[in-house]
C-alpha cells in the first residue's frame, strides 16, 4: 500500500489547481511531506489562493482520503508519486517533474526502455506509412513506444506496436474516465489490458487544451528520445520537441516532401539542425546500439504479371489507372493481381485508388 | 328503370371489378353518385351531363341514383366516367348493352374519352379474374396492346361507343404490340461508355455490378466523373424481358409517367431523386399510398448522388426494400405493397471537403469531420452494397487522350452473357441474378477450393477485412466467374473481388 509521503502526494492532486509547479511549493514547506496530513501550514494560504485554501482546509477536516484512494483502487487505478519507489528516474530530468501519474495497466513498462512517437493529428498517407513502419521496427527491436493516445501519428503509432506485439504507453491529457478524442477509447481499453495508460490527473478530470501540451514533457521525460514523423508548421509535437531538447533527450526527424504543409514543421526542424535526419528504424537503433533482429525476407517467387507490377511502383506510388497504362496488364488481372501483392505485403494501398511499393 | 355496367378500379398496382349501378327514378330533378368515390367521382355528374348532352344524347330530367359496388371500398379517379354514362344510358333504354363489357375511360364535357392512368394494370386483372371484352379509351390502346387474351376497342368518343353497341358501326379489336419490335425502336442512349475516358477500375466494377445485379458505391473527390459513369450505367444493363418491362409498365402507368405513345418502358428505369426528396417520395405513401422512387426504379437504378447528404432516416428505410425487393406502404385507409427489386448506385466524397486522399487538392478536414461524414453510412445499409469502389480523378492528358475506350454495347454483350447463366442457374421467377442469392444459395452456389479459401483467410488476416465482407466477396467473385464462363470460382476471382471492399479497409482514417 501506499506510504504517507505517497499518501500526501495523492491528497494534492484532488485539488485541480495543484500543478506540479505548485505540489512543490507546497511540500517544501514541510521537512518531510507526511506531514501535510497532520497539518495544513498557514503557510500555504500565500502560495494559493484563499478561496482554494479554504476548499483544501474543507477537505482536509472531512478526511476523505482513505474513501479516494479506494475508490482509485476500484478502478484499478494505482498511483506511483515521485516519492514512489517504482517512480521512473528518467522523469526527474524535467524541469518541472510531475509529482503523481495515475496509472492503468503494465506499470514494470515504466522501467522498460521507452521510445516517443510523435506527429501530427491529421497525417498524410506519407505520414501514416512512415509511422506505421518506424513504429513496427522499433517495437519489434524490443522498445516500447511512448506517444499521446491523439489522432492520426499518435493513434497509428499505438495501433502499431500493439498489433506486433509490442510495448506501448500512452500519455493521456486527461482523466481516465474521460478519454479525448472519444473515437480512441477502445483502443484506450486495448492499451489499458496490453500496455500501459498514465496520467497526470485523476480520473475524473476533464481534458482540457492546455493539459496536451503539458502532458507532452512527460512523453519527452519518459522516452530516451523522440521520433517526429509529420508535422505541420504549428503541430503540437514541435512542443514534445522543446521539452526533449531541454532535458537532454535525442530527437529524430523524418524528412518530408518540401510541397507538402504537412512537413513543414519537421523540414524546419532538420533546417535548423536541433534534430537528427533519419529515412529507417535502424538508424535509430543504431544511435542506440541496439542490433536489429534480422527479418526474413519473404522469399516467394513473384510471378510474371506481378513483377512487371512491382517495377512499374519502383518510382514511386500511382493510381489504378496508371499502372495499368504502364504495365499493360488487363484490368481483372491487375486487380487480381494488385490484391495478392497486398496480401503478402509488398505493395500498400492508399486512399484514392493508389499503390505504393510498402518499402519491406 | 335500372341498369349495371362494369369498370375496374385500381388499389396499388392492382385492378378489382366495380360494379356500376344506375337507378333512373320519378322525382325532383338530380343526379347522386354513391359508393365511396373521390371527389374526381362526385364531380364526375356534371361531365356526365355536358358529356351525354354533346354527344346528341339525353340526359335525363328524373332523378338518377349511381352506386358503385362495392359500396364500402374506396374508390378513385376519373376512370368510371364511361361505365356510369353508359349506365346511365342504358337505365333510359338509349342503348342495349347485350354482352359483358368493361368499359374504362374519363368524359370530356364535349364527349371524347380522354386517355387515363393505370390501363395496363386493370387490364391484367381483368385478364386474370376471365373477363373477355373491354373498352378503352384510344389514346392507351398503345400500352392495352401488349395483353394479349383480351378483346380490346379503342373509342375516341361517347357516341362511338353508343352506336358500336347498338350495332351501327363495326369495330375491330386492337391489335397485339410487338415487345421486340418496341425495344427495337429504341436501343438508344444518350450516355455511352466510349464518351468515358480513363477509369478503367470504375468500369470494371460498373461491368461486375450490371452482370450480377450488385448494388454499387462509388467513392471520389468531385469532379472526377462519379455522376458521369452512373449515367451510362442503364447502357450496359442486360435487356429487359417482356415480364420485367409489363411490371416497369405497371407501375409508371399508375403514376402516369408512361409515354402513352410508346405506351411501355422499354428501357431499364433510371431513377436520380435529389437529396433533398422526403421519405415519402422515396418510399411511397401519401393519403392514396402512391408508389415512391424505389418503386419507379424497379427492375432498373436507383442512383443517390452524394449518398451522405440524404437523411439518415431516409437512407435508413432503403435498408428493407434492398433485402426483400419490395415495400409494404400503409396508411390508415389501405396497406399496399409495391415491388421494389432496384439496383443502388450511390456516389460519395471520401470527406465533406472531396479531397481525402486526392492528388489534385489538399484536404483540410479534420479526421473527426471525416469519420462522422463518413459514418453517415449505418453499417447495415453498407451490409448490404457489394462494391466499393474509388474513382480517381482524371488527368488533362487522359481526357485529351485519342484512344478509344471500349462502347456499351459491347460490355452490355458481356454483361448479357453472365446474366443468362444466372438466370440458368436459379431457374426461379423471382430472382435473376447473384446479388440475390441468400446465405444458403451462396453456400450452394459458391464453393470454394482449398486454395480459394486460403487466399481469402490471409486476406482477412494481412488486410483487416471485415467480417461483412465474407459473404460479398464470395458472390462478387461468383458474377465474375460467371463473367469469364467459369464454373468454379478461381482465385484470380476471389483475388478481384477483394478489391472492390474499400471502405471495409481500415486505412480509412
Amino acid at each position: 500500500m501506499y506510504n504517507l509521503n505517497e499518501k500526501a502526494v495523492i491528497w494534492l492532486t484532488l485539488f485541480d489547481f495543484m500543478t506540479s509547479k505548485k505540489m512543490e511549493e507546497v511540500l517544501s514547506l514541510y521537512d518531510e511531506p507526511s506531514e501535510l496530513l497532520s497539518k495544513l501550514d498557514p503557510e500555504i494560504k500565500s502560495l494559493v489562493s484563499a478561496e482554494n485554501f479554504s476548499k483544501m482546509e474543507e477537505y482536509f477536516s472531512n478526511n476523505i482520503l482513505n474513501s479516494y484512494i479506494e475508490a482509485l483502487e476500484k478502478d484499478g487505478v494505482k498511483c506511483i508519486t515521485i516519492f514512489s519507489e517504482n517512480y521512473p528516474r528518467r522523469l526527474k530530468d524535467l524541469e518541472f517533474p510531475p509529482y503523481a501519474l495515475f496509472c492503468k495497466g503494465n506499470i514494470s513498462l515504466l522501467q522498460s526502455r521507452c521510445f516517443g512517437i510523435v506527429g501530427t493529428r491529421v497525417p498524410t498517407a506519407y505520414g501514416r506509412t512512415v509511422t506505421q513502419s518506424f513504429a513496427k521496427g522499433l517495437a519489434e527491436n524490443g522498445l516500447t513506444i511512448v506517444s499521446g493516445l491523439a489522432m492520426g501519428v499518435d493513434k497509428i503509432a499505438h495501433e502499431t506496436a500493439l498489433e506486433t506485439g509490442g510495448k506501448t504507453i500512452a500519455v493521456l491529457g486527461g482523466g481516465f474516465n474521460h478519454i479525448y478524442p472519444t473515437m480512441n477509447e477502445n483502443l484506450a481499453k486495448t492499451i489499458s489490458e496490453k500496455g500501459l495508460l498514465i496520467s497526470e490527473y485523476r480520473p475524473s478530470v476533464r481534458p482540457t487544451a492546455y493539459n496536451f501540451p503539458v502532458r507532452n514533457r512527460i512523453i519527452a521525460g519518459l522516452s530516451d528520445g523522440i521520433l517526429i514523423t509529420e508535422a505541420g508548421e504549428k503541430s503540437g509535437a514541435l512542443h514534445t520537441k522543446e521539452y526533449s531538447l531541454e532535458c537532454g533527450r535525442d530527437v529524430f526527424v523524418i524528412p518530408g516532401n518540401i510541397t507538402s504543409a504537412k512537413s513543414a514543421g519537421t523540414n524546419r526542424l532538420l533546417k535548423s539542425m536541433q534534430s537528427a535526419l533519419v529515412t529507417s528504424y535502424e538508424d535509430i537503433l543504431e544511435a542506440y546500439s541496439i542490433t536489429p533482429t534480422k527479418h526474413k525476407k519473404p522469399s516467394k517467387q513473384l510471378g510474371f504479371n506481378e513483377q512487371i507490377i512491382m517495377n512499374a511502383l519502383s518510382d514511386g506510388e500511382l493510381s489504378f489507372d496508371e499502372i495499368q497504362i504502364k504495365t499493360g496488364l488487363e484490368i481483372k488481372i491487375l486487380n487480381s493481381c494488385l490484391t495478392t501483392l497486398q496480401i503478402s505485403g509488398l505493395i500498400k494501398k492508399l486512399p484514392g485508388n493508389e499503390y505504393m511499393l510498402s518499402g519491406q | 328503370m335500372l341498369a349495371k355496367t362494369l369498370s375496374y378500379g385500381l388499389f396499388g398496382i392492382d385492378g378489382f371489378p366495380v360494379l356500376v349501378e344506375a337507378d333512373v327514378a320519378n322525382g325532383l330533378p338530380a343526379c347522386d353518385i354513391v359508393g365511396l368515390g373521390d371527389t374526381a367521382i362526385k364531380e364526375a355528374k356534371e361531365r356526365l351531363k355536358a358529356g351525354i348532352k354533346n354527344s346528341g344524347l339525353d340526359f335525363p330530367t328524373n332523378k338518377i341514383t349511381i352506386n358503385l359496388a362495392p359500396a364500402d371500398r374506396k374508390k378513385e379517379g376519373t376512370l368510371f366516367d364511361l361505365a356510369m354514362a353508359m349506365a346511365l344510358l342504358s337505365a333510359t333504354g338509349q342503348v342495349k348493352i347485350q354482352e359483358q363489357y368493361i368499359f374504362i375511360g374519363e368524359l370530356s364535357l364535349g364527349g371524347q374519352i380522354r386517355a387515363i392512368n393505370g390501363v395496363l394494370p386493370l387490364l391484367i386483372s381483368a385478364r386474370k379474374a376471365g373477363y373477355k371484352k373491354v373498352i378503352i379509351p384510344e389514346k392507351n390502346s398503345k400500352e392495352a396492346g401488349f395483353i394479349s387474351g383480351l378483346e380490346i376497342y379503342a373509342v375516341k368518343t361517347l357516341k362511338q361507343v353508343v352506336d358500336f353497341l347498338s350495332g351501327n358501326i363495326l369495330l375491330e379489336p386492337i391489335k397485339n404490340s410487338s415487345f421486340e419490335e418496341a425495344l427495337k425502336d429504341d436501343d438508344s442512349y444518350q450516355n455511352d461508355f466510349a464518351n468515358v475516358k480513363g477509369q478503367a477500375s470504375a468500369k470494371r466494377a460498373l461491368e461486375i455490378a450490371a452482370a450480377g445485379g450488385h448494388n454499387v458505391l462509388m467513392i471520389g473527390p468531385p469532379g472526377s466523373g462519379k455522376t458521369m459513369l452512373a449515367k451510362c450505367f442503364p447502357s450496359i444493363l442486360p435487356d429487359l424481358t417482356f415480364e420485367e418491362a409489363l411490371e416497369i409498365t405497371k407501375i409508371h402507368s399508375i403514376v402516369g409517367q408512361l409515354d402513352i405513345n410508346k405506351g411501355i418502358v422499354t428501357k431499364r428505369p433510371f431513377r436520380t431523386p435529389h437529396h433533398t426528396a422526403s421519405q415519402i417520395s422515396i418510399t411511397g405513401g401519401g393519403s392514396h399510398a402512391r408508389p415512391g422512387e424505389i418503386s419507379m426504379a424497379h427492375n432498373g437504378v436507383l442512383f443517390l448522388d452524394e449518398m451522405p447528404e440524404y437523411s439518415r432516416q431516409t437512407l435508413e428505410t432503403l435498408r428493407q426494400p434492398l433485402e426483400d425487393g419490395k415495400i409494404t406502404v400503409s396508411r390508415a385507409n389501405m396497406t399496399v405493397t409495391y415491388p421494389a427489386n432496384f439496383m443502388l448506385i450511390a456516389s460519395m466524397n471520401p470527406c465533406p471537403c472531396g479531397h481525402y486522399g486526392s492528388k489534385n487538392g489538399e484536404c483540410r478536414c479534420t479526421p473527426a469531420q471525416i469519420h462522422r461524414y463518413l459514418s453517415k453510412l449505418s453499417g447495415p445499409l453498407m451490409d448490404r452494397i457489394d462494391l466499393h469502389v474509388e474513382v480517381d480523378s482524371v488527368s488533362f492528358s487522359d481526357l485529351n487522350d485519342k484512344v478509344s475506350e471500349e462502347s456499351s454495347a459491347s460490355i452490355k454483350e458481356r454483361v448479357n452473357k453472365a446474366r443468362k447463366i444466372q438466370l440458368e442457374r436459379f431457374n426461379s421467377s423471382s430472382h435473376f441474378s447473384n446479388a440475390q442469392m441468400n446465405h444458403a444459395q451462396t453456400k450452394k452456389y459458391c464453393t470454394l477450393s482449398k486454395e480459394c479459401e486460403d487466399l481469402l483467410e490471409t486476406a482477412f488476416n494481412s488486410l483487416n477485412l471485415s467480417a461483412r465482407a465474407y459473404d460479398r466477396i464470395l458472390k462478387v467473385a461468383r458474377t465474375i466467374a460467371d463473367l469469364e464462363g467459369e464454373l468454379c470460382i478461381l482465385p484470380q476471382h476471389i483475388a478481384e473481388a477483394i478489391q472492390y471492399r474499400s471502405l471495409d479497409r481500415k486505412y480509412w482514417v
